[in-house]
């Protein structure tokens, strides 16, 4: 059994005046059903970096808000640690980074995670040492004291991963948390993550960008419309072979491609230079061999892998045929 | 899946609930009660109200000298009427916002996924209301006895005797430095009548007056502690708008209360239930004088202290004797059962709620 276990998850929203939901009763004053989460199975092991994917409306997010006791699910069920949800005991030692986190901003960085303590339970001694610790890991010890208002997106979302590691958490729950950041942050935010996973961690994140997923996730659960697609490892998902390579030349004539011209996937003459498609490997090396043989120079040589973006369409576009054995192999 | 089963896998994989930390129970109220005053504190919005409301009574000096009459009482009522107006005003402006931001710009989110309860996150939020608003009221209070004692310290007469001494052949003459001898006392009676203020608000150098007073903020505040309770059910499923709309509604009704029943009764006697149209009146003027909160009594309350002729009560004797001397009987027991049960209201609404 996993460390998070969800069975038949199932999440529909109705969009209405007062939307009231508590076990068999509900209150709706009028409906318009949205379906957001279809019969969702997983099971996360502990210690592992679990990457749930899927472009946007997938129910990502959705599934995280369920988790998190912030949305309650239609039916199905789930369980954090063997506890159903909501349990206070594993409310404490869990942590959440909500997707666009917003904070009160008229507290300081400082302030605001030692209120955070103080609802964790955390004695004042633990706070004044755990707070400026982690300031200095998210990179903000220079921006504790100024109010959240002035803070930027990036300082935001780091300041977030503060407030979710505070108590020292057993899993981490992470809804986008390299959205919006630059370079340099989605890498502080990669490295804080594998830091976790070194201290045997459980980090459950939720992406729509493939890069950040491919490089930290030990697996990764493909939504799609609000149904799991597929699970497993990321490679195994994507076709692991590459698709085709892209080449770029200069300093040759298009004639010497002549021959070659034919059997490429796609060729495209230019000013800068010459850039070609070729299907397999064989035929890239023919044109490079033809490039430097011709005196010209190779500019760029790129094997291409299906990304996780044409992945997410060619499912989208397959409709209903969704590889059943994938959805029902998924919760083992 | 059953509990034991649930429980054997927990051992299965290694995870049992250690006895790392106690989830808090009781301290995250007073937490998110200081922070949501912390909040208040740091808004606009409550210090516009106060400057509002403290040049209000500044200016009543101006009002008493506009009437011909009675002047001790304009000055008193202008004053209760603007720490009682004031006061709602911070319950419905301060209040209609609170829970509704937290949903809207999602802060509610993390405080959710913490060991903390729906409802001990609403009755922070209540608390920490209602602490805003007494610290607002206690000002105004301190502020309002200071310019009343203000008031008695620096008028004509007492000027007069300041400024004007008679002299061995009876004739008055001026002081030495009248400007001077007059900013002096001015002053200083300033600074006294602040900290006659204070002092009165705490039940000591009292006047009958301030007594009076000192029991109407009293009943203030009783009065308000049911409001805001309102002012968060409201604002716990509904938008800041419709919240306000129903908080002032909701105040106007509860004034209106034993009108109501007593038109209520009016009908009864006057025999007027023969009729289906009279008998729907009647049922439904005394049907909603059982539901609206009856805040008529606190006025009541207000009026009987008045009659019964500065016959005032202080602060510990009434707190510890409700309804003793002035205030009616039951009106503390009544305003904390009134407003648990709109607070628990609030709670199994809002537990239930998906936040959007």
């Amino acid at each position: 059994m996993g460390i998070i276990e969800t069975r038949g998850l199932t999440k529909t929203y109705v969009r209405d005046f007062i939307d009231v939901e508590h076990g068999r009763l509900r209150f709706h004053l009028w409906k318009r059903k949205v379906s957001a989460l279809r019969n969702l199975n997983l099971s996360v092991e502990p210690g592992e970096i679990f990457g749930l994917l899927g472009p946007n409306g997938a129910g990502k997010t959705t599934t995280l808000k369920i988790l998190m006791g912030i949305h309650f699910p239609t039916s199905g069920e789930a369980t954090i640690m063997g506890r159903p949800l909501g349990d206070r005991e594993v409310k404490s030692r869990i942590g959440f980074l909500p997707e666009n986190p917003y904070f009160y901003d008229y507290l300081t960085g400082a302030e605001f995670l030692n209120f955070y303590g103080q609802l964790y339970g955390m004695p004042r001694g633990e706070r004044n040492r755990k707070i400026p610790e982690l300031l200095e890991l998210v990179g903000l010890s220079q921006a504790g004291k100024l109010p959240l208002r002035g803070y930027s997106k990036g300082m935001n979302q780091r300041i977030g991963l503060a407030q979710a590691l505070l108590n020292d958490p057993e899993i981490v729950f992470l809804d986008e948390p390299q959205s919006g950041l630059d370079p340099l942050g989605r890498k502080d935010i990669r490295d804080i993550i594998l830091r976790l996973r070194e201290q045997k961690k459980t980090v459950f994140f939720s992406s729509h960008i493939l890069s950040d997923a491919e490089m930290i996730c030990d697996r990764v659960a493909i939504l799609v419309k609000g149904e799991l697609r597929n699970i497993g490892a990321l490679g195994q998902l994507l076709s692991a072979g590459i698709k085709d390579y892209e080449i770029v030349v200069q300093g040759v004539s298009g004639e010497v491609f002549s021959a070659l011209r034919p059997k490429m996937k796609s060729y495209l003459e230019s000013s800068d230079g010459i850039m070609l498609m070729a299907p397999d490997e064989e035929l890239a090396r023919e044109a490079v061999r033809i490039t430097l043989d011709n005196h010209g120079r190779l500019v760029s040589f790129n094997p291409r892998r299906e990304t996780l973006e044409e992945y997410f369409i060619s499912q989208v576009r397959s409709g209903d045929n969704i590889p059943q054995q994938a959805v029902q192999g998924a919760g083992k | 899946m059953s509990v034991a089963a649930d429980s054997q896998n927990m051992h299965d994989s290694g995870y049992q609930m250690s006895q790392r930390r106690r989830a808090p129970v009781f301290s995250v109220i007073p937490s998110i009660s200081l922070n949501t005053f912390r909040e208040a504190v740091r808004n606009r919005i409550l210090y516009i109200i106060l400057i509002f409301a403290l040049l209000l009574m500044a200016s009543s000096g101006i009002v008493r000298d506009l009437t011909i009459a009675a002047h001790d009482r304009v000055v008193r009522d202008l004053g209760l009427a603007a720490i009682n107006f004031f006061g709602l005003a911070v319950a419905i402006l301060v209040g209609i916002n609170l829970v509704y931001n937290e949903l809207d710009k999602k802060s509610i989110y993390t405080i959710v996924s913490k060991p903390v309860s729906r409802w001990q996150f609403l009755l922070g939020k209540y608390f920490g209301l209602l602490l805003t608003i007494y610290v607002n009221i206690l000002i105004m209070g301190v502020f309002f006895l200071g310019v009343i004692n203000y008031q008695d310290r620096v008028n004509e007469d007492k000027l007069a005797e300041v400024l004007w001494h008679q002299n061995a052949s009876g004739q008055y003459e001026q002081v030495q430095h009248p400007t001077l001898t007059y900013t002096k006392y001015v002053a200083t009676s300033i600074v006294a009548s602040a900290g006659q203020g204070i002092a009165n608000l705490f039940g000591a150098m009292t006047t009958p007056r301030t007594q009076y007073i000192n029991g109407v903020i009293f009943a203030t505040m009783l009065e308000l502690a049911i409001i805001t309770a309102f002012a968060i059910l409201y604002s716990s499923f509904s938008t800041p708008i419709l919240s306000a709309i129903f908080t002032i509604m909701t105040f106007i009704a509860g004034r209106l209360n034993q009108d109501i029943w007593a038109y209520a009764m009016e009908l009864e006697k006057k025999g007027l239930r023969g009729t289906m149209a009279g008998n729907i009146k009647y049922y439904l003027s005394l049907g909603a004088s059982h539901v609206v909160p009856n805040l008529g009594q606190y006025r009541e309350s207000a009026n009987q202290l008045n009659q019964a002729g500065y016959h005032g009560v202080q602060w510990v004797e009434m707190i510890s004797r409700p309804g003793g001397i002035s205030l009616p009987a039951g009106i503390l027991p009544y305003t904390i059962f009134y407003t648990a049960a709109i607070l628990g209201l609030s709670v199994l609404i809002f537990r239930s709620r998906n936040f959007k």
